[in-house]
C-alpha cells in the first residue's frame, strides 16, 4: 500500500466520520460545529486532488460562510424561545436505513461505472485547455467561469441576489437578534480588528488580481471579504442597520450588473452576445462581483437590510 | 486507486446525508444533511471525469464553484424562512403526523434534555 493511498484512505475517513457526527449526532449546535470542520476537511481533500480553486471556496463559503449563517440562525432561535429551539422529534427508521444504504449502493455503482469508463476524446475540459491561450489567460477555471460559461455565472450571482431578497422579504424586523460583542467592552477586539481586517483585504484583494493566472477569483476573494464583514459585525465596528441606503443597495446589484454588461457590450460592438472583450473587461467584472458578493453574504449574516458604522 | 476511494467516500456521505434527511424532523437538521449530499456529489463530480495535465477537469470544477455558492444561497434562504416559521408555529420542525411540542410533554426526559438543552 503506497503512501498516497494510506493518505487518501485517512482523508476519507476523517471526512466520513465528521459526516456521520453531522447527520447522526444528538445536539442540534454540536452538529453545527462539526459541520464547520467537515467543511474545512472538505477544502483539505480539494487540496489534496489538486483543486486549490474549490478548497479556498469551500473554506471560506462552505465551512465559514455557512456554518456562520447556521449558527446565527440558531442563535435567533434561541432568543425567541430557547425551550423549543433544538426540539424534535427524532425517530429512528429501518425504513430510511435501508433507502439510505442503497442511496449509497447506488452512488458508488455509478461513480466507479463511470471510473471504469473509456476516455472520450473531446471532452469540454480538453476544448477548453486548447482555446484558453487565446484568451490569454492562465487559470483555467476562470476561463470557464467568465468566458466559456459566462452566462451560468450571471445566473449564479442572480440566485445570490434572489436569495438575498428572499430572506430580506422573510425576515421581520422587530426583535431580531443581531450578533455582536459589541458591549462586552473587550480590550483586545480593536487590537483584532486591527491586524485581521488589513490582512483579510490585502489577501482578497490578492486573489481577485492573480484570479485570472492562478487559483482565485472574485468567489474565492468576495468570500473572503465576507469573512471579515462578519468579523466587522461581531465586534461593532460595523452595526446592522434598518434604514436601507443606496450605495448598499448599489454594491448589492453591481456584480449581477457587470455581467450585464459583459453579456451586452459585444452586441454593441457588431459581435455576439458574450464574446471575448479581454482580460481588462474580466478584471472589471470580478471585481464588481467580488463586492456585491462580499456584502452579500455580510447582510445575509446581519439579517437586517443595510450596515452603518459603529462606534469607534 | 484515489478516485475509487473518494468516489467510495462521496457514496457513503451521501448516504448519511439521505439518512439526516429522512429521519431528522428539525428543519436545520435537514439543511445540514442536505449541505451534506451537496457536499458528495461535488466530490463526485470532480473526481470522475478524467483530469487534464494532473489537474482535475477546469469544466465540472467551474460548475462545482457555482454550486457551492447557490448552495449558500439556497441554504440563507431556507434559514430565513425556517426563523419566520419558528416565529409563527413555535417550533421548527416540518412532519405531517408528530408535533414536537405534545411529544414532548408525553415521553422521556431524553426529550427534555434535548428540548432545554445545550444553549451555553
Amino acid at each position: 500500500m503506497s503512501a498516497q493511498l494510506v493518505i487518501d484512505v485517512l482523508l476519507g475517513l476523517i471526512l466520513v466520520g465528521l459526516a456521520a457526527q453531522v447527520a447522526i449526532g444528538q445536539h442540534l449546535f454540536r452538529a453545527i460545529v462539526f459541520y464547520v470542520a467537515f467543511g474545512l476537511a472538505m477544502a483539505v481533500i480539494w487540496a489534496r486532488l489538486g483543486a486549490p480553486d474549490l478548497a479556498l471556496a469551500d473554506a471560506a463559503i462552505g465551512a465559514g460562510l455557512t456554518g456562520a449563517l447556521m449558527m446565527v440562525a440558531f442563535r435567533r432561535l434561541v432568543e425567541i424561545d430557547p425551550k423549543q429551539a433544538q426540539a424534535q422529534a427524532t425517530r429512528g427508521s429501518a425504513l430510511a436505513v435501508v433507502i439510505a444504504v442503497l442511496a449509497a449502493g447506488m452512488v458508488a455503482t455509478i461513480g466507479l461505472t463511470a471510473l471504469m469508463l473509456e476516455e472520450q476524446p473531446g471532452v469540454a475540459g480538453l476544448q477548453v485547455m486548447a482555446t484558453l491561450e487565446e484568451t490569454g489567460l492562465g487559470n483555467p477555471v476562470t476561463g470557464v467561469l467568465l468566458v466559456f460559461r459566462g452566462f451560468d455565472t450571471l445566473i449564479e450571482m442572480t440566485v445570490l441576489l434572489t436569495a438575498f431578497i428572499g430572506s430580506r422579504v422573510m425576515t421581520t424586523h422587530s426583535r431580531l437578534y443581531v450578533a455582536t460583542l459589541a458591549g462586552f467592552q473587550l480590550p483586545l477586539v480593536r487590537t483584532l480588528v486591527a491586524v485581521i481586517l488589513p490582512l483579510a483585504s490585502m489577501v482578497g484583494i490578492h486573489l481577485l488580481w492573480i484570479g485570472s493566472d492562478q487559483p482565485g477569483g472574485a468567489f474565492q476573494a468576495g468570500s473572503l471579504l465576507a469573512g471579515a464583514g462578519v468579523l466587522l459585525l461581531l465586534t461593532g465596528t460595523l452595526l446592522p442597520a434598518s434604514k436601507s441606503r443606496a450605495l448598499v443597495r448599489l454594491t448589492l446589484v453591481a456584480g449581477v450588473s457587470a455581467l450585464c454588461v459583459l453579456v451586452l457590450a459585444p452586441i454593441l460592438r457588431g459581435q455576439v452576445a458574450m464574446a471575448y472583450l479581454g482580460r481588462g473587461s474580466l478584471l472589471f467584472a470580478e471585481a464588481l462581483m467580488m463586492i456585491s458578493i462580499a456584502t452579500t453574504l455580510t447582510l445575509l449574516f446581519a439579517g437586517r437590510p443595510s450596515l452603518k458604522w459603529g462606534r469607534t | 486507486m484515489t478516485s475509487a476511494v473518494f468516489v467510495l467516500v462521496a457514496a457513503a456521505i451521501f448516504g448519511l446525508g439521505l439518512h439526516g434527511l429522512l429521519v431528522s424532523t428539525h428543519i436545520m437538521r435537514k439543511l445540514l444533511a442536505l449541505n451534506l449530499m451537496l457536499s458528495a456529489l461535488f466530490l463526485l463530480l470532480i473526481v470522475v471525469p478524467a483530469t487534464i495535465d494532473g489537474r482535475p477537469d477546469p469544466v465540472p470544477q467551474a460548475l462545482v464553484l457555482t454550486g457551492i455558492v447557490i448552495a449558500v444561497s439556497t441554504t440563507a434562504f431556507a434559514l430565513a424562512l425556517m426563523v419566520r416559521l419558528f416565529r409563527k408555529q413555535g417550533h421548527a420542525s416540518i412532519h405531517p403526523d408528530i408535533d414536537p411540542r405534545l411529544l414532548r410533554t408525553r415521553i422521556s426526559s431524553k426529550a427534555k434534555n434535548h428540548a432545554s438543552g445545550d444553549d451555553r
